[in-house]
């Protein structure tokens, strides 16, 4: 059984669907990244699923939990890091993370203890007695982190928790979202940063137009739109050399769908399922050519992405 | 729920704005309002001593000698025959003297000066001489035999007045010392505690809140709590303060003064759940229409000035009742209508605190 | 000077609201000065007193002496109301005294044994003597007419309500003209608002200024080839412009219709300017020091409302008022209104005061935004 089961979800606001028979599983203790342009209904999906918004159709289970009929034992089970910075100004960061920590029922020690962990975790510690309005965009964005993490969740939402923070910061909260793993949460996480989609998330999902597009690994994904990666070779040959020999050689060996040049590139595309591409290295030595840089591209979830979704600006 | 409303108190102590506002910003309005207004709590403006000089021509021995008697025998003024009557003009429209009488047969004449309040004054003591007159020539026409004997009596020393003081002094501090906090709970109560849930909204922990497992009521009666202590505090810091660094009085015996407090903490509660209703209720900042309401309110129950009265209007304002029943019982000791403010707030407070609760459970969080 | 004429033509355009405000204060300033001359007439009385008769007699002779307090002695008589009701509007001194016929009481003077009637006032009101004087005036006149009635009412009535025809009038000796000080008395509560006036227009250049630092358009401006000191002098430069367009019209309008001033036009002239200069110097230095906009409008309100009362921008301190006339001595607006207001007794020091106050004001701002600069 998946954690999180969400079947032919449907959200209208008004004549508008927002969310439009959206279908996907979570499964325990995987990192689920949910992406999609601005206005896909990430934001509506994640409202629906943390009991934030009602829906107009559809099941959500969480844990095996009707969201409908035990919405608050789900509540407890579910913590959110909201998109924007959710603090109280005037709260030291230990007096945020306790406040919204007891709100889920913990008390005395137990509170105290959850909280430092919390702060221990995503690094302010020593920042306990701070409050928000000295801290940094990063330090704000772990304490964010902090106070939807100290109840113990088992489902953690994460709705672009990097924006705006520097490479240091979003490193720790990356590294932070993988030891969740590692204890066992289950993590649902949206971004626009696809390199940490790539990085942390097992499988993603890309919605637009409040519809499932495509879900699956990266892998998965990447081989939606294509099935090879390109090797790039460049090198240097005289007037006189053979080109035409050498490209044809080239596209004849196994696993390469096809050879060209690029200027002083040599362009090869190689299948996916290629994962070692010595002997075309080997075979691009037999002519003698010198190899000054050898570069392999694969198409990233940027690629994945866009082909997907296109390049229309929303 | 004690969660929240510890959040909320902590939200109030920390922020100097709002405890400057709570407490010393109505100690200060106590304090120079009260002060810088008291020589103008007037009913009519002292007259003082009167200085005139005055001429009789064309009359007998008798009326002379009753007008003199009568003119020079009042111990507030202090006049002077004179026979040039242009030098007595002259010094009155400089202001050295305050007028210029002349009596000329039965007809007084009064050549006043630009202090009205002298001028009145003047012809009320003149009219009382022509009363007097008056009656003795009635006597005259009637009782002649008994004017001699009337005559003789000697009733200039007497008095036939028993003056009283009302022994109840209310000074300007002590009114503001009232109506400053019934000031502080229609606009900071009211319209502060309007904003409440806005407030979560700007700092975007609405959502937040709403997520928790705390159910959405314990959230909801926690902010209201959290309001009390705000009440207590203005309430009772702000008396604290007027009557030992001021002098305020309030009543003369503790129950009194439990009494006053009681009833302006209940209309404190009251006028802080109303607010919140109104900031559930309103799409529309609440304070922008609450704020107006509550100063014309305020400006029309004398709050900020005794003057600002409209008889039949005033007196159906809360804001003048609550303050009317203050008065009542910390000058003459009379309960009764602090009692009635007192249950009619809590009664508010509770009905308005389940019409808020009903309305904030039915409320989406985003 | 470029940079500077480029910095307060944009805060001019970003002050459009303040500058449209500050208009219309201004033409209200002229509007409250014909409704401040009235003030000069601060002896101006009410014809009549207002007292509240209790009468526990209802008889003829207690309907003469209401009709003497009335006719005679210009009191304005309150009745029908409870004694509840007469002691409230005592304390709010809505009436002057409390007066009460005893019961017997016409009955009590045809005896020759006259009950005494019974005037109630505060403790502390100064013109209860006189109060005494008018009533003792008709009790004389009634215990002369009872002895001469000896027990026959109808002729101790017809005694005391028969008039003579003897004649009371007044005639004013005043011939000089009072119109000065009606001037005088209008410019001073005209300018009284306006000193809170200016200030609630000079939030609109501290937000301004605060956006700036806020939002880092300042800093964008300092990395052009504007200087700091240059962006306080075209700032202070477009707030002036809307803080004399607050204090001036009314002074403006008393010159060019030729009004009857007493008061030296150059002193007043400077002292409005200054006062302008000194709001503007303070709503920078407001906008430099403070970075919430909740504590800005706190701060503003103080200055404009209590700090306008306490200078005496409303009406005059008292000596009554102790150790509150020096704190106010303490405010600009004290020195400015006690100078439009005639009361000082050097002009010059007032213009020493305000020109000491504008330099401070300006000089804390330069400094504390070279450290921010730093």
């Amino acid at each position: 059984m998946a954690f999180v089961e969400v079947k032919k979800l449907v959200k209208n606001y008004g004549e508008f669907c927002a969310v439009d028979n959206l279908s996907f599983v979570v499964e325990e203790g995987e990192i689920f990244g949910l992406i999609g342009p601005n206005g896909a209904g990430k934001s509506t999906t994640i409202n629906v699923i943390t009991t934030l918004d009602d829906f107009n159709s559809g099941n959500i289970k969480i844990n095996g939990l009707d969201i409908v009929k035990d919405c608050s034992k789900i509540r407890g089970l579910v913590g959110v890091v909201p998109q924007e910075i959710a603090l109280y100004p005037y709260l030291t960061a230990l007096e945020n993370v306790k406040f919204f920590a007891s709100l889920y029922g913990l008390k005395g020690k137990e509170l105290h203890d959850s909280a430092m962990k919390a702060l221990q975790f995503t690094g302010l510690a020593d920042k306990a007695e701070l409050k928000p309005k000295k801290m940094s965009g990063g330090m704000k964005r772990r304490l964010n982190i902090a106070c939807g993490i100290a109840h113990h969740p088992k489902l953690i939402v994460m709705d672009e928790p990097t924006v705006g923070v520097d490479a240091q910061s979003r490193e720790h909260i990356m590294n932070s979202i993988l030891s969740l793993k590692e204890k066992g949460a289950t993590v649902i996480y949206t971004s626009h940063y696809m390199h940490e989609v790539e990085t942390i998330c097992d499988r993603i999902a890309i919605i637009d137009h409040g519809q499932l597009v495509a879900s699956g690994t990266e892998q998965e994904l990447v081989s939606m739109i294509t099935d090879c990666r390109t090797i790039r070779v460049k090198t240097k040959w005289s007037a006189d050399f053979d080109i035409s020999r050498l490209t044809t050689t080239l596209s004849a060996l196994p696993g390469v769908n096809g050879a060209s040049i690029d200027e002083n590139t040599i362009k090869i595309d190689v299948k996916l399922t290629e994962n070692d591409f010595s002997y075309i290295i080997d075979e691009i030595r037999k002519f003698g050519l010198p190899l000054t840089s050898v570069n392999c591209e694969t198409p990233d979830l940027d690629a994945v992405f866009l082909a997907l979704t296109g390049h229309d600006i929303r | 729920m004690l969660k929240v409303a510890i959040k909320e108190m902590k939200g109030y102590f920390r922020s100097p704005v709002a405890v400057f506002m709570t407490v010393f910003f109505p100690c200060l309005l106590i304090y120079v309002l009260g002060t810088m207004l008291q020589s103008l709590d007037i009913s009519d403006h002292s007259i003082g001593d009167i200085n005139v000089k005055y001429n009789i021509s064309a009359t007998d021995k008798y009326n002379a000698d009753a007008f003199k008697t009568f003119i020079t025998g009042i111990d507030m003024v202090k006049a002077e025959e004179t026979t040039d009557k242009e030098e007595a003009l002259s010094l009155t429209d400089k202001g050295e003297i305050n007028a210029y009488i002349e009596l000329n047969g039965d007809d007084i004449k009064v050549f006043t000066g630009d202090n009205d309040t002298i001028n009145r004054a003047l012809r009320s003591m003149l009219g009382s001489y022509n009363t007097m007159a008056d009656t003795y020539k009635n006597i005259a026409m009637v009782n002649p035999a008994a004017l001699q004997e009337i005559i003789n009596k000697d009733i200039s020393e007497m008095s036939y007045v028993e003056q009283n003081g009302l022994g109840i002094t209310r000074s300007m501090i002590d009114y503001y010392a009232v109506s400053v906090i019934v000031m502080m709970i229609f606009m900071s109560g009211v319209t502060g505690q309007s904003e409440a849930f806005k407030e979560e909204k700007n700092t975007n922990t609405y959502s937040r809140l709403l997520l928790t497992t705390t159910p959405k009521l314990s959230v909801f009666f926690g902010k209201v709590i959290g309001s009390i202590p705000t009440s207590v505090i203005t309430v009772g810091a702000t008396m604290i303060f007027a009557v030992v660094f001021f002098g305020a009085n309030y009543c003369s015996d503790i129950l009194g003064n439990v009494l006053l407090v009681v009833m302006l903490l209940s209309v404190s509660l009251a006028a802080t759940s109303l607010g919140t209703v109104a900031g559930l209720i309103m799409k529309i900042p609440a304070a922008s229409v609450l704020m107006p309401i509550c100063w014309q309110m305020l400006f029309f129950s004398g709050t900020f000035s005794k003057e600002n009265f409209i008889e039949g209007y005033s007196t159906s304002l809360p804001p003048y009742l609550i303050q009317q029943a203050a008065f009542d019982l910390t000058l003459f000791g009379d309960g009764s209508g602090a009692i009635a403010v007192t249950l009619i707030s809590l009664a508010l407070f509770i009905i308005l605190t389940v019409i808020g609760a009903a309305i904030f459970s039915k409320k989406k969080a985003v | 000077m470029n940079n500077i004429v480029k910095i307060f033509c944009g805060t001019l355009r970003r002050l459009k609201i303040a500058i449209i405000l500050a208009l219309i204060c201004g033409i209200a300033g002229v509007a409250l000065y014909f409704p401040g001359r009235g003030t000069a007439d601060a002896f101006m009385a009410d014809e009549k007193i207002d007292v509240a008769v209790i009468d526990n007699d209802n008889s003829e002779l207690s309907k003469c002496l209401k009709t003497y307090f009335d006719k005679k002695v210009n009191m304005n008589i309150v009745e029908e109301a409870t004694v509840k009701k007469y002691n409230d509007m005592l304390i709010n001194t809505d009436i002057s005294a409390i007066i009460e016929i005893p019961e017997d009481f016409q009955q009590s003077v045809i005896d020759g044994n006259i009950k005494k009637i019974t005037s109630t006032t505060l403790d502390d009101y100064e013109n209860a003597a006189y109060v005494s004087v008018y009533i003792d005036g008709f009790m004389r006149s009634a215990d002369v007419a009872s002895a001469a009635a000896k027990g026959d009412k109808d002729m101790l009535i017809k005694i005391l309500s028969t008039e003579t025809g003897a004649e009371l009038t007044t005639e004013s000796a005043v011939i000089s003209s009072r119109e000065a000080v009606y001037v005088q008395s209008g410019y001073y509560f005209s300018s009284g608002f306006l000193t809170m006036l200016v200030y609630g227009v000079g939030i609109f250049v501290t937000l301004a200024v605060m956006d700036d630092k806020t939002y880092g358009t300042y800093n964008r401006m300092r990395a052009s080839s504007v200087t700091g000191m240059q962006y306080i002098i075209g700032t202070s430069m477009a707030s002036s412009i809307s803080s004399l367009l607050v204090m001036l019209p009314v002074l403006l309008f008393l010159i060019i219709s030729g009004a009857e001033i007493t008061f030296s036009i150059p002193y007043v002239l400077i002292a409005n300017i200054l006062f302008a200069l000194i709001s503007t110097a303070l709503a920078i230095f407001i906008a430099l020091l403070v970075n919430e906009k909740a504590t800005i409008f706190m701060l503003s309100g103080c200055i404009a409302g209590l700090g306008s009362i306490l200078g005496g921008a409303f009406f005059p301190i008292m000596e009554s008022a102790g150790p509150l006339k020096y704190i106010s001595m303490l405010t600009p607006q004290f020195w400015f209104t006690d100078l439009v207001g005639g009361s000082s007794a050097n002009p010059l020091i007032n213009i020493t005061v305000l020109a000491l106050y504008t330099a401070l004001l300006f000089l804390a701002s330069a400094v504390i935004f070279s450290k921010r600069a730093k």
